[in-house]
């Protein structure tokens, strides 16, 4: 199987890039664009910005893109491969897997270019050395979360939407526009517990800040999102058989 | 040509769940009671009218899904499944499709680059084979996923009503290779609610009427039973 999603996400990707115009460039446009308008309305219309607010919109918006784009892809991941279960026997944990790696490699392509904008407008720090273990931790979620809805939502259509309009409040819970700390102190133990919008304050602490990470988070979120992420394997290995039926 | 079982069916039957909704679970037998074999070489038909079950009974074979009841003892058999409804990749372009059909019927890359270019000689695509799928034509699409099947060289094929396919030219060329599968060694399941294909391809034959075997035997005697109850019992009256 791992010659399948090699050669699937190869495929892929070399499709994404030769069927728009603009090819490699949509995968930075898609945060670009939220920077813009975020900056628009928070950073001159209400005058929110403060220090450093352009990069620390721009490292919020490029994590939480990678989040939101892989789960969303990952809810149809099964349903859209229907026609092909219908033809040939496939582990259906191999499709939101596809998906993942994707997403990985879209962002370490991202990631890259973020790195060349920090270098230009506000310069290195010693403690960029933890970007890859940051990276590594919000694969793990990522993964936790898209295996979760991949599993699910074959069996709960209706699903979907929820998972559309629970990221959409996601987004605003996670701090992507703000920072934790700017929130009034009795609400930051509540986006300290979001574990996404945990580490998108990390990620800013590394990158702008130039401070080190908090590594009781990161473990924490390591150990829930590898316990969640096995589980929903195992789940979607239980139901093998029954998703070619559920989603023909 | 030998005997040696390939695949054994004992008293499968599959149950559908009719509606998704939290309200009522109604459910509705699909296939109710049905054992066969298939031996490896031979050419096995499967009749049946429309809504009989005979798609259902191919995905079991293949190992797609799991009979509610009854088992299927596959004895370490790899089988491919040629429907119309290919399970191309549709923003892919028809090269990459080709490449992951292969891997998933158990090739390796060196071995279905081997195979490349008779699939796509046999598609007649030209040159369209390396542009995204969804710019192909329905025809297309069936000419390559019918190319691709015929060269997976898996234990047992398959086919489920793609003869009638493409132009004249390519019907007539693809019923020769199906001719030819037959003659070979290949183990072929062929499903057709058109007795007479049946009739010109397969040695043997299973009825199935209303997901209940009614019938097997060899084809031709089985056919002749069937015509004949169709003409008694025109559609809609069972």
């Amino acid at each position: 199987m791992y010659l399948y999603i090699r050669e699937n996400v190869k495929a892929n990707l070399k499709a994404d890039i030769s069927r728009n115009y603009l090819g490699l460039a949509w995968w930075l446009l898609e945060p670009v664009l939220l920077v813009l308008v975020f900056y628009l309305v928070f950073g001159l219309l209400f005058q929110r910005g403060g220090e450093y607010f352009v990069q620390i919109l721009v490292v919020g918006i490029v994590s939480w893109v990678w989040f939101a784009s892989t789960v969303t892809r990952s809810t149809t991941s099964i349903y859209s491969a229907r026609f092909l279960l219908a033809q040939v026997y496939l582990p259906k944990y191999v499709l939101p897997v596809t998906v993942i790696l994707e997403g990985l490699i879209r962002q370490i392509f991202v990631i890259a270019v973020l790195i060349v904008f920090l270098v230009l407008t506000s310069g290195m720090h010693g403690t960029w050395v933890w970007l890859p273990v940051i990276m590594m931790v919000q694969l793990l979620l990522v993964s936790a979360v898209s295996l979760w809805v991949a599993a699910i939502v074959p069996i709960i259509p209706d699903l979907k939407f929820a998972i559309t309009a629970g990221l959409q409040a996601l987004m605003f819970c996670s701090g992507v526009f703000f920072r934790t700390m700017d929130v009034p102190e009795k609400y930051q133990a509540f986006l300290f517990y979001n574990p996404i919008a945990n580490i998108i304050a990390q990620y800013r602490s590394v990158l702008v800040d130039g401070s080190p990470p908090d590594i009781v988070s990161l473990v924490n979120i390591t150990l829930i999102s590898v316990f969640f992420s096995v589980m929903a394997i195992v789940y979607i290995k239980k139901f093998d058989l029954e998703y070619p039926r559920l989603v023909s | 040509m030998s005997d040696h079982e390939l695949i054994r069916l004992e008293n499968v039957g599959i149950r559908f769940r009719n509606s998704r909704s939290l309200l009522g679970k109604t459910s509705y037998e699909v296939l109710k009671n049905v054992s066969f074999n298939i031996a490896s070489g031979e050419s096995i038909g499967i009749l049946g009218r429309n809504g009989a079950g005979k798609s259902t009974l191919l995905k079991v074979i293949a190992g797609i899904i799991r009979p509610d009841m009854g088992r299927v003892v596959n004895n370490g058999v790899s089988s491919a499944l040629l429907n119309l409804q290919i399970g191309f990749k549709q923003e892919l372009p028809g090269v990459d499709n080709i490449m992951l059909m292969g891997i998933l019927f158990g090739l390796g890359v060196s071995e279905i680059r081997e195979k490349m270019d008779s699939i796509i000689q046999f598609s007649e695509l030209g040159d369209a084979v390396c542009k995204p799928v969804n710019t192909y034509s329905a025809g297309m699409k069936a000419r390559l996923g019918f190319s691709v099947a015929i060269n997976m060289s898996t234990d047992i094929l398959l086919v489920d009503e793609v003869l009638g396919v493409g132009d004249v030219e390519f019907r007539k060329k693809s019923t020769r290779a199906m001719k030819d599968m037959v003659m070979s060694e290949q183990t072929v399941v062929l499903v057709s609610h058109q007795a007479q294909t049946v009739k010109a391809l397969c040695e043997r034959a299973v009825w199935i009427e209303n997901g209940r075997l009614k019938m097997q035997g060899a084809a031709d005697e089985v056919v002749e039973a069937y015509e004949s109850y169709v003409m008694r019992h025109p559609p809609g009256d069972s």
